[in-house]
């Protein structure tokens, strides 16, 4: 019977074409369900530091390349067109904080330069919305809005950087006492920039309707490309230099994160 | 009184048979469906594996995969709709195997005996202690000791742990990478002593039971020519003659074409798993001269000469439904002519002989894949000739034999639906010549045509060029003339003629449609059909991962199967879809109606996958009609998925290119490690009314498909055919 089945489903194609009208495909989608939710962690390391102010050449420039891990969370509501195509809206939050060592302050008035103090780290918040479109690789048997897809959107991304309890310290003067402190507990840096983000991930079923969601996904920032950058907070030449600082860290968020979580089928 | 009960059990027994060829349509089983047929595949396999870890002929290690192979092919086997049990042949079979259980010092009790539905000559026995014997096999023995002979020879198989063994063996061949041919020479000599050791004591066994050891020795006379048909007989074509068609002598094979009988006991058989008929004869002869002349032996121990003839012809009728399934034509042909000898009359034969004439024609005229082949050459014996026949006729002639042949059955049994649709169905071939025009037949007695031809002749036209009158000659040539009389039986029919102008129409719509399905195929519309309840049989899954034991392999395709047959039937509910599985074995009501019924649809659907690309009505159909009733479904659906997961050879050209585009390096690994997994899926759907596909779906995956996606994709190709 093995053999016969296989028999007939090679057949079958020319069977098709001989006797039967073909018939466009009505799209069935998963199970009859065609929008889901699904809850991802994405890991992205912070493959390149804040650059670090320059304008001392004397000053510290720790250009330490660690990396240190970053993780968003993630809820993308997917809707499937047909069997091949879906919409996806997302949001995502960042929180995390950035290393301290690059962050310094030259005041050419004083020649003094600071450096934020060690002990305290700025706080990151990050907000994310997006929306783009998910393509269901057919040649993996996927079928919409399950299996595995690659994905095309923009997103709208907001950071908001807090130097709550941070201070900027003197460093190198021989003729203070004291170090001279820079109170900065006050300033935010805050950004709103957009990505077109590309995903590479997959909706592996575990029962009928929950699933897990595993894949990589990268974005080109418009940071980088020094355009739709908008920078809310900055009033003076310490807020200019801060801001400055997390460019080029900002440039690459989100260039290679790797996303794990699970998912749900609604309707 | 005892004795005359048993003759009384008999005689009742032949009358039945006798009835049943008056009656005859195909073998069925009959009584409570065996619980090896029923049980779990997981609980056979460990059952198995536990019997086989305390066997010291297979190690335990091969044990695991030695028993998952054989009980899954074996429960493939026996889900293949071509296993009888309770018939008549098996319950004979079982009678004699009894005989010779009964003799044994060995306890038997667990050795099962089945018939198979195949024309092969063939027995064999697998470790568990099932015999299979197929019903090619009856048909062709001459006596009871014969088939007592095959029977002690498959049961020292089991006694002696052949198949462990064997197992056993070729797996350390393998372990220590012998494949050379003294390897493959060893393998064969191992497996000729098993079956050298089976034939010995076999024979010893039913001497024991009393069978004469001369008819038991006929057995290999039986084996050595048992590529041939049933018989030997001449053709004679008078079943397709008149009085004014007769077969021309240009469509019979001249006698130095005639190939003789090549078959000889002393072949090379370095090659061959049996040794050959000189040494198995060699090997019993001892045995055989120490009992010659045991006047105390007999031929039927556990019934008659007479039962046995009426048994075997029953196995020669079940013959001809093998031969039309398989559309093994010719053959079929040359068997029904035989059969008919002794019952010229029987519905069955003139049945199954009219399917093979429809087959032959609607093969030629329509398919242009045809699965059997007509050369003579490749034939021994007598039938050469009808090879030689089948193979000369052009489309047109066959068309018009066929009409003829299918026509005149249906006159010797009007209420007979199936040849009333046949010869409606046959004739569609036939219009679709052009030269076939009834008035290109001869409707008049030749005296009455041939007069007026010889006036033609006696007045040549003297002013014919000369390649005018080469042309005339070549004219006279054309074997469309020999058949200017073949429908002369019943061409003056008023039936026939109106059929005719009928199945002219027929065509016509026919065309139409045909043109209009193209157009459809090349602008696709949305599907108009609508199934509500639907014939199911169980998806065919199978996932082979080349990376894990065959032992993981089987228990992972079981376990997904059932899964899978339950999540279908639960998202068909959604689609208000009921799914009638018809081989549900895992159903704890599954009985010997289901079985046979399903059984009746596979053979059905195994003669119509024959047939793929044109229209045709297989044999099969007649039978189909109840099932289509009972489940108030004209639609039967199958589905298969095949996934193949291996690992990926090293590349030495890719690792070098991503060692180059150092950035490439993390995709090159993630190919490299992961397994290569392809995936076919097929959905199709069979219309039961017109024999004709209703809708199919195959899907070619890069990846192994996860169980829901596979009933995903189910649910999807369901939700093709009904419409919300």
């Amino acid at each position: 019977m093995r053999v016969l089945l296989l028999l007939i489903s090679a057949f079958s194609v020319f069977w098709a074409q001989a006797q039967m009208v073909t018939v466009k495909e009505k799209p069935s989608f998963y199970l009859g369900k065609r929008a889901n939710l699904t809850f991802a962690l994405g890991l992205q390391p912070t493959l390149f530091p804040s650059k670090p102010v320059t304008n001392n050449p004397d000053g510290p420039n720790n250009t330490n390349r660690l990396i240190y891990g970053n993780v968003k969370s993630e809820f993308t509501f997917n809707i499937a067109l047909n069997n091949k195509v879906a919409v996806y809206l997302k949001g995502a939050t960042l929180r995390t904080s950035r290393t301290t060592n690059f962050i310094s302050y030259y005041d050419q008035v004083n020649s003094n330069y600071y450096t934020l103090r060690e002990e305290t780290t700025p706080a990151i918040r990050g907000r994310t919305v997006g929306a783009g479109f998910s393509f269901y690789r057919k040649s993996r048997a996927a079928i919409a809005p399950m299996g595995s897809h690659f994905s095309i959107g923009l997103s709208k991304h907001t950071l908001n950087i807090s130097y709550e309890d941070s201070k900027l310290i003197e460093r190198g003067s021989n003729f203070s006492s004291k170090p001279f402190e820079l109170d900065i507990s006050d300033r935010t840096s805050s950004f709103h920039y957009f990505s077109l983000e590309m995903a590479f991930t997959n909706n592996q079923p575990i029962t009928q309707n929950l699933y897990y969601h595993y894949g990589f996904s990268t974005s080109i920032n418009s940071v980088r490309l020094n355009a739709l950058l908008e920078d809310s907070s900055a009033k003076d030449d310490i807020d200019e230099q801060l801001f400055d600082s997390n460019l080029s860290a900002l440039s690459f968020r989100d260039f290679a994160v790797l996303k794990i979580g699970l998912g749900y089928m609604l309707f | 009184m005892k004795n005359i009960l048993l003759l009384l059990i008999f005689s009742l027994a032949i009358q039945a048979t006798a009835q049943d060829i008056e009656h005859f349509t195909k073998l069925k089983s009959a009584g409570p469906i065996p619980d090896f047929f029923v049980k779990f595949l997981d609980e056979k396999i460990s059952a198995d594996d536990e019997k086989l870890k305390k066997d010291n002929s297979i190690s335990n290690k091969n044990a695991a995969d030695f028993s998952a192979i054989t009980n899954y092919k074996l429960q493939q086997l026996v889900q293949s709709g071509k296993v009888l049990y309770g018939d008549p042949l098996t319950e004979y079979a079982n009678g004699v195997l009894d005989k010779l259980k009964a003799v044994s010092e060995e306890d038997l009790d667990f050795v099962q005996l089945y018939t198979l539905k195949s024309n092969e000559v063939n027995a064999f026995a697998t470790h568990q202690g099932v015999i299979f014997i197929t019903v090619g096999l009856i048909g062709q023995l001459e006596n009871e000791a014969q088939l007592a002979f095959i029977l002690a020879h498959e049961l020292t198989h089991v006694i002696e742990k052949h198949n462990q063994l064997s197992y056993q063996y070729t797996q350390d061949l393998v372990k220590k990478s012998r494949y050379g041919d003294q390897a493959i020479s060893n393998y064969y000599k191992y497996s000729k002593d098993n079956e050298e050791d089976a034939d010995k004591a076999g024979f010893k066994l039913a001497l024991n039971a009393g069978y004469n050891a001369e008819s038991l020795n006929k057995t290999f006379t039986v084996l050595l020519y048992s590529y041939l048909p049933v018989d030997e007989q001449a053709v004679d074509f008078s079943f397709i003659e008149n009085e004014h068609f007769k077969v021309g002598d240009n469509f019979k094979i001249k006698d130095k074409y005639i190939q003789e009988i090549s078959a000889e006991e002393d072949i090379d058989d370095e090659f061959l798993t049996h040794p050959n008929i000189k040494t198995r004869r060699e090997n019993v002869s001892n045995i055989l001269r120490a009992n010659k002349k045991d006047d105390a032996s007999k031929v039927y121990i556990y019934g008659t000469s007479e039962s046995f003839i009426a048994l075997r012809t029953l196995a020669r009728f079940e013959m001809m439904n093998i031969f039309i399934r398989r559309a093994d034509y010719a053959r079929g042909l040359y068997h029904s002519l035989i059969m008919r000898r002794a019952h010229p009359e029987n519905q069955f034969l003139l049945n199954s002989q009219s399917m093979i004439w429809y087959g032959l024609s609607a093969f030629e005229n329509r398919s242009e894949d045809i699965p059997y082949n007509l050369s003579y050459r490749k034939q021994e014996g007598e039938i050469q000739h009808l090879y030689y026949f089948l193979n000369k006729l052009n489309k047109n002639e066959l068309s018009t034999l066929a009409a003829q042949q299918i026509w005149q059955n249906s006159l010797a049994f009007p209420d007979n639906q199936f040849l009333q649709s046949l010869r409606t169905e046959v004739l569609r071939d036939f219009v679709s010549f052009d030269d076939n025009k009834l008035g290109s037949f001869g409707t008049q007695p030749p005296e009455l045509s041939d007069s007026t031809e010889k006036v033609d002749q006696e007045e040549p036209d003297k002013t014919l060029s000369k390649y005018e009158k080469i042309a005339q000659k070549r004219k006279s040539e054309k074997s469309e003339d020999d058949f200017y009389y073949s429908l002369f039986n019943i061409i003056n029919n008023k039936d026939f003629i109106l059929a005719v102008d009928e199945a002219k129409d027929k065509l016509e719509k026919d065309e139409a449609r045909i043109k209009d399905t193209e157009d459809q195929y090349k602008k696709p519309q949305e599907s108009t059909m609508d199934v509500p309840s639907l014939i199911m049989t169980t998806p065919n899954f199978h996932a082979q991962d080349n990376r894990k034991s065959a032992k993981s392999n089987v228990n992972k395709n079981d376990l997904n199967e059932t899964k899978l047959v339950n999540l279908v039937i639960d998202n068909a509910e959604k689609l208000n879809i009921t799914l009638n599985f018809v081989d549900n074995f895992r159903d704890p009501s599954f009985t010997t109606e289901n079985y046979n019924e399903f059984s009746q649809l596979y053979d059905y659907l195994g003669e119509r996958s024959q047939f793929e690309g044109m229209d045709f009505i297989p044999y099969n159909a007649q039978y189909i009609s109840s099932i289509v009733d009972k489940y108030n479904s004209k639609y039967v659906g199958l589905i298969n998925i095949y996934t193949e997961v291996e690992k990926r050879p090293f590349n030495a050209g890719y690792a070098l290119l991503s060692a180059v585009v150092f950035y490439a390096f993390p995709l090159y690994l993630k190919w490299q490690l992961t397994a290569d997994k392809t995936t076919d899926y097929g959905f199709f759907v069979l219309n039961l009314e017109t024999h004709n596909p209703a809708f199919s779906s195959t899907k070619y995956f890069n990846a192994d498909m996860n169980l829901h996606l596979q009933n995903a994709h189910i649910y999807n190709s369901l939700n093709q055919i009904r419409k919300k």
